[in-house]
């Protein structure tokens, strides 16, 4: 027994105690391959899963190193069900590789008979390759070749990637670091990605993921595909690139519904990907208009499926993913896994914001409670309805209305789901819409004042939920949201995360009606937000109304 | 001794006899004497050792010696005896009778240590006499038979010239003349079993014409065809070739038991820490569970190899954990076949007051119930052919106490460190208990080891220091009076409140773990997380007012606003847990977690604070539980009698002899009691008696109706109380007796 920082449970959750001495030194040393599941104040709590496990061995970790940490930081016994777990999981990885061949091309190659015979029984496998060449080696053809690792990783023997990738046509990129430099764990971030090839790289928003992305653009000196979520932020992406690289203009072009430029780089929107004309996607064709030697995957979480279906095709050209979390509300993060390719970074949110890389933030739940006549609407709604019944509930405008006068010196994002709503509480504010249907030109403007601080409050749908750069917001309040969506919550959050130039805190604001279903869904998504470090307080309305709340100012 | 003068059957003896001349055999008389002639003592150790001849207690010493010469008494004391006692008797059985002490030393080696087997078996009254001449009961010829020994039959009567060939030259000469194989034939006989089987055999074979060692010697008379197609060495032959010694040169010492490695005395014991720890943790996990979705009993009482599969997972541990968890929860009470409406595995509501308690009074209340269980959970799953079941009937195994005892012993008389191996231990024990199964020892012995290590009685494959405390525990268990009190406990109390840990074992165990935390951290997700064992009073209490999320080493709860309306269903009120959270808690308390109670108590509307103490063994709505079952109780060999009934025992016995023992005459009938007062009284003074008071001290007159509906008076020292029968001393006629409850008129303190 010794004193160590951590514990290791039975259930193959691991206990970190933060205010532990070792704390930090453990953490370096359980990252590689333990999920970091919650970040509360006190105590962390790390997953050991399987997909950890072939994350780390994919780093290059062996089971050995994985027990000796766990023995070696762990305050109790640990379990030993749990080594023996570990090191059977461990031994799955590698067992099959996919590999060039000279005379056959991409073969798959095992050298344990049973496991080769095992997987080609599966009737998933079948259709995935081709001739058989011996004991140990079997064809694939090129174009399953994600497919393939997709498949293998279901049936728990993933394959180690070793068919290398194409290097597309060079491109000259470089940064031009002035005013600014590169920060450190951006630096690592992206060379660890450039060396392990493909991946994922998980950082909070505000931490500036759009760097990391034109570091590994720099590195690599390609042609580069950037597949990003909305026309907003790939404009963003677009005068990032301008500002911290040596692209140009004429490099650097627009995919989107309203632009088809094929450059050198190019910035498409997964919408235009993903419409279908007459029954395809037409756009699809994209990923080979160019010989690409990078794909960027912004907000990886969102990738939708088509793209996905398609990044399978298109395994040997180096893919990055950058997300702020892994957590995909469709439980599709082994898809993330096998096509995209293994974590290569990640960081807790906290640790970011201790060293002020990203804001520190106040979050509130304020609760207010249903007038009467409505309460009766609600309680008589049907299912369906009860949820924008609550969210959209008259009360929550007098409580809005009182936040933005008590922050009006700072500049106020006022998000909702419902745009009869926001409307409303546009115009009870005095400030201006930002929806799906404000045109692109409007809402740039927009928010060039919000940034200038010519406008102090604007009122934005969830069209805003993504990539959108307004640094010097410094509250954000939400009226309602998509039910409990936890990666919404996280990147509603990330809106005013941004560091602000004199260090103030950052305030986020839930407006949430009592003793309905808005109180659960919040409930659902505070419960991420506490789990990623950030404890919040629930306040009532009265509070707030009366200016009682004790912490607000 | 040279085998030309050891005193061996003579030419012309049919049996070893010794010479009816002897001068110094003196005839020790009956057993009957013998037993008349001992003191309360020795009187007091044979009872102890042979329960049986006090189950009833007979009316006088000639109806207990009567019963010490039964077949199926003597074979009880003979299953219990080592190898070189068994030995011993069994050659005692072939001697004539009376024999000396001088006449075994004739026939065996070892002389030192006869005078040791001959005690034993005196003190058992299996012989009988001092070392001039010494009886035995004739019933041990039938109990040591077919072989004792491994001798034969005696054939002289029929086959007159054995005598001729019964001596050491003349069989060496027919053995050497023989064909190849020969001595190996005979060397295979002499010890036992004496008869082979063989599929052809040509009974009619001539010296000449006999084809090899067996027909060989058949035609030469050193073996006799006993059957179509079996031959037997006869004991005449067998005698002289065993000379100087009638039992093989091993037998009268144990081995000491070979050891594999030494381990560092420290490293065990936190081993067998670590491994106690987890297996109390694992039992409470697995009930947990089994509590919210019971698996179902199979036709023969067990558990579904499906079920322990999934028992396996819950633990995260293989199959054979799971089947020795289940076994022990059940042994000790906390499992039991569920209610009658449904045929399903439950917790018993024991388990419940048993999670309450700390881990170590938990683990010592678990391992009491492995030392003492019939049940042998590592038979679970394989032996050949057939499956055995989890819970099922086929786990019982009646030996497996008195193995588990053994094997203690064993590995207690080593020196600290080392650990054992497996096989010698199974020599050992073998050794110990010659009369038993072989294999079913060998099977036992291991799996003792194997369930040792997990529970942790060793660790690292060596005694803990748990394990000395859970081998001495067994001299220190609860007396048969506590045991008939705690008996009588139960059925008042199903919940268990009662059943106390060895207090032995919990302060063996509790060194060996991890020091019990007292407090939690509470985080804004809501969670409270205990860092480490958790202190009794703090675990218990946090499950009713949260969900437990992850258990192991560390303790993960959340708070959510189910699981605190349901502890304000139960009586909590806000107050009260945030009182209870303030308290134990390193941090500040989260305060949406503070908004979520108070808020909850605004939903619920007021509670009726409750001013007792919350029942905290009262399950979870969502939980269920068997109807209260008392815990089973092994008891293979019934239960070995109580001082205080041995006492009356041997009293009655005496007074039996006493012709002219006067029964005392109660001076006036008591006066008619309400049968709720009788009760109350017996029980008053039975338990005087098990507070320590000698039952000669406590006296109670009670007025009985006998089954012809005849009353009388009767003065009674009691003994036990329970099932509706008072057991005690009667000092009217000067036996022990049972009196049913219902027939006591009247009753009354002290003598009348």
């Amino acid at each position: 027994m010794t004193d160590g920082p951590l514990i290791v449970q039975s259930d193959k959750t691991l206990l970190l105690e933060i205010d532990h001495e070792l704390s930090a030194e453990a953490r370096r040393a359980i990252a590689p391959f333990a999920e970091l599941e919650r970040s509360p104040e006190h105590v962390h709590t790390y997953r050991i899963t399987p997909l950890g496990l072939w994350n780390a061995r994919a780093a290059g970790l062996d089971a050995e190193s994985v027990v000796d940490t766990l023995l070696k930081y762990s305050r109790y016994a640990v379990p030993h069900g749990l080594l023996v777990d570990v090191a059977e999981l461990m031994d799955r990885y590698g067992r099959l590789s996919l590999k060039k061949d000279p005379v056959h091309g991409l073969i798959l190659h095992c050298e344990d008979l049973p496991v080769l015979e095992e997987i080609l029984r599966s009737k998933r496998i079948q259709p995935l390759v081709g001739q058989r060449i011996d004991d140990q080696n079997i064809v694939v053809h090129p174009s399953e070749r994600g497919q393939l690792k997709q498949q293998l990783l279901k049936l728990g023997w993933p394959a180690e990637d070793y068919a290398g990738y194409v290097d597309g046509d060079a491109h000259a990129i470089e940064l031009v670091q002035k005013g600014w430099e590169l920060r450190g764990y951006q630096q690592i971030a992206s060379e660890s990605f450039v060396h392990g090839g493909s991946g994922v790289v998980v950082l909070p928003c505000g931490a500036g993921k759009t760097i990391v992305g034109a570091s590994a653009m720099a590195t690599l000196a390609t042609t580069t595909l950037i597949l990003v979520t909305n026309t907003v932020s790939a404009r963003q992406w677009r005068s990032e690139l301008l500002k911290r690289t040596t692209l140009t203009e004429d490099e650097i072009g627009e995919y989107s519904g309203s632009k088809k430029e094929i450059r050198p780089v190019t910035i498409a929107t997964y919408q235009v990907l993903t419409t279908k004309r007459k029954g395809v996607y037409a756009h699809l064709e994209l990923f080979d208009a160019k010989n690409w030697g990078l794909i960027i995957y912004d907000e990886v979480h969102l990738l939708p499926a088509p793209v996905f279906r398609f990044t399978a095709d298109i395994q040997s050209r180096r893919r990055l993913g950058l997300t702020a979390t892994l957590v995909r509300e469709d439980g599709r993060e082994d898809d993330v896994f096998s096509l995209i390719g293994p974590k290569r970074f990640d960081a807790p949110w906290k640790d970011m914001a201790d060293q002020g890389w990203i804001a520190p933030a106040d979050c509130v739940e304020v609760r207010v409670t249903l007038p009467e006549h409505e309460r009766l609407t609600y309680a008589t709604a049907e299912r369906e309805d009860k949820y924008r019944l609550a969210s959209t509930t008259l009360s929550k405008n007098t409580v809005v209305e009182t936040l933005v006068a008590k922050h009006s010196d700072d500049r106020v994002l006022v998000i909702g789901q419902y745009l009869d709503q926001l409307a409303e509480l546009g115009q009870h504010l005095g400030a201006p819409v930002v929806d799906g249907s404000t045109p692109i030109k409007e809402r740039e403007k927009l928010f060039e004042a919000f940034r200038s601080g010519d406008l102090k409050v604007l009122v934005v749908s969830k069209v805003a939920n993504f990539s959108l750069d307004l640094p010097e917001a410094g509250v954000a309040i939400q009226v309602s949201g998509s039910f409990g969506s936890r990666q919404e919550e996280a990147q509603r959050l990330g809106r005013v995360l941004r560091p602000k130039a004199d260090g103030r805190t950052a305030r986020f604001y839930a407006v949430v009606a009592r003793d309905t279903i808005d109180a659960d869904f919040a409930a659902h998504r505070q419960r991420f937000l506490a789990e990623q470090g950030y404890a919040y307080r629930i306040i009532d309305a009265a509070d707030v109304l009366s200016g009682k709340d004790p912490k607000a100012n | 001794m040279s085998p030309k003068t050891a005193a061996q059957p003579k030419e012309g003896k049919a049996k070893p006899e010794k010479k009816t001349t002897k001068p110094e055999a003196l005839d020790p008389g009956t057993l009957v004497d013998a037993l008349r002639q001992r003191d309360d003592h020795s009187m007091r150790l044979m009872l102890i050792q042979r329960p049986d001849l006090v189950h009833p207690v007979p009316t006088d010493i000639a109806k207990l010696a009567a019963r010490a010469a039964t077949n199926s008494s003597v074979t009880r004391v003979l299953d219990r005896l080592d190898a070189w006692t068994v030995g011993v008797s069994e050659v005692i059985s072939v001697l004539n009778e009376p024999f000396t002490k001088k006449d075994l030393e004739k026939v065996l080696n070892n002389n030192d240590k006869i005078g040791a087997a001959l005690e034993k078996l005196r003190l058992l009254a299996i012989i009988w006499g001092d070392d001039n001449g010494m009886r035995f009961v004739p019933v041990l010829k039938e109990v040591v038979a077919p072989h004792p020994a491994g001798f034969g039959p005696c054939f002289l009567h029929e086959r007159p010239d054995l005598a001729a060939i019964a001596n050491q030259e003349r069989i060496e000469e027919i053995v050497s003349k023989g064909p190849k194989g020969t001595q190996e034939v005979l060397n295979e006989l002499l010890w036992g079993p004496p008869v082979i089987t063989l599929s052809k055999l040509n009974r009619d074979a001539g010296i000449t014409s006999a084809k090899n060692g067996h027909e060989y010697l058949m035609a030469h008379g050193v073996l006799v065809a006993t059957a179509r197609d079996a031959l037997t060495l006869p004991r005449e032959i067998a005698l002289v070739m065993r000379t100087p010694s009638y039992l093989p040169e091993d037998i009268s010492n144990n081995k000491n038991i070979k050891t594999k490695a030494q381990r560092d005395p420290v490293q065990v014991d936190r081993a067998a820490g670590a491994a106690g720890l987890q297996f109390v943790q694992l039992v409470e996990e697995l009930l947990d569970n089994w509590g919210e979705t019971p698996p179902a009993v199979l036709r023969n009482g067990g558990l579904a190899q499906r079920d322990l599969t999934i028992a396996a997972k819950i633990c995260n541990d293989d199959e054979n954990i799971a089947a020795l968890l289940s076994e022990i929860a059940f042994s000790a009470g906390l499992l039991a076949a569920g209610d009658d409406k449904e045929q399903v595995w439950l917790p018993t509501p024991a388990f419940d007051v048993w999670r309450t308690k700390s881990v170590e009074e938990r683990w010592a209340i678990l391992a009491e119930a492995w030392l003492t269980t019939t049940r042998v959970a590592s038979l679970v799953g394989k032996v050949g052919e057939i499956r055995i079941n989890a819970l099922s009937p086929e786990v019982d195994k009646p030996l497996a106490p008195e193995i588990r005892s053994l094997v203690l012993d064993a590995l207690a008389a080593l020196e600290p460190g080392f650990e054992p191996d497996p096989e010698a231990v199974v020599e050992y024990v073998t050794w110990l208990r010659p009369r038993k199964n072989k294999e079913e020892i060998e099977t036992l012995v291991k799996a003792i080891l194997g369930e040792a290590n997990t529970i942790g009685i060793r660790g690292l494959g060596v005694l803990a220091t748990t394990g000395r405390a859970l081998g001495e525990m067994r001299y220190t268990m609860p007396s048969p009076e506590a045991r008939t009190a705690a008996a009588r406990a139960a059925v008042a109390d199903p919940k268990g409140y009662a059943v106390k840990p060895d207090q032995m074992l919990v302060s063996a165990i509790a060194p060996l773990l991890p020091d019990a935390i007292a407090t939690f951290v509470l985080q804004a997700d809501l969670t409270a997380v205990i860092p480490g064992p958790p202190a009794a009073e703090v675990a218990s209490e946090l499950r009713h007012m949260a969900y437990q999320e992850s258990r192991g080493a560390a303790q993960v709860f959340r708070f959510t606003e189910s699981s605190l309306q349901r502890a304000m269903e139960r009586g909590y009120t806000a107050e009260r847990i945030l009182e209870f959270l303030n308290k134990y808690t390193t941090t500040e308390v989260p305060q949406p977690l503070e908004y979520l109670i108070n808020d909850l108590v605004r939903k619920l509307g007021d509670i009726k604070p409750i001013d007792e103490p919350i029942d905290d063994t009262v399950p979870a709505p969502n939980e269920r539980r068997s109807p209260a079952r008392v815990r089973p109780r092994p008891a293979p060999e019934g239960a070995p009698p109580d001082a205080a009934l041995l006492d009356a025992a041997i009293k009655a016995l005496r007074a039996g002899e006493d012709p002219k023992a006067k029964p005392v005459t109660p001076a006036a009938a008591p006066n008619k009691t309400p049968a709720s007062k009788i009760a109350e009284l017996c029980r008053e003074v039975v338990d005087k008696v098990i507070s320590g008071s000698k039952p000669g001290d406590v006296c109670i007159t009670i007025t009985y109706v006998d089954t012809h509906g005849m009353s009388s008076n009767r003065i009674v020292e009691p003994i036990r109380f329970e099932g509706g029968l008072l057991t005690g001393f009667d000092l009217t006629d000067s036996r022990i007796r049972d009196y049913a409850i219902s027939r006591i008129a009247g009753a009354e303190k002290g003598k009348k």
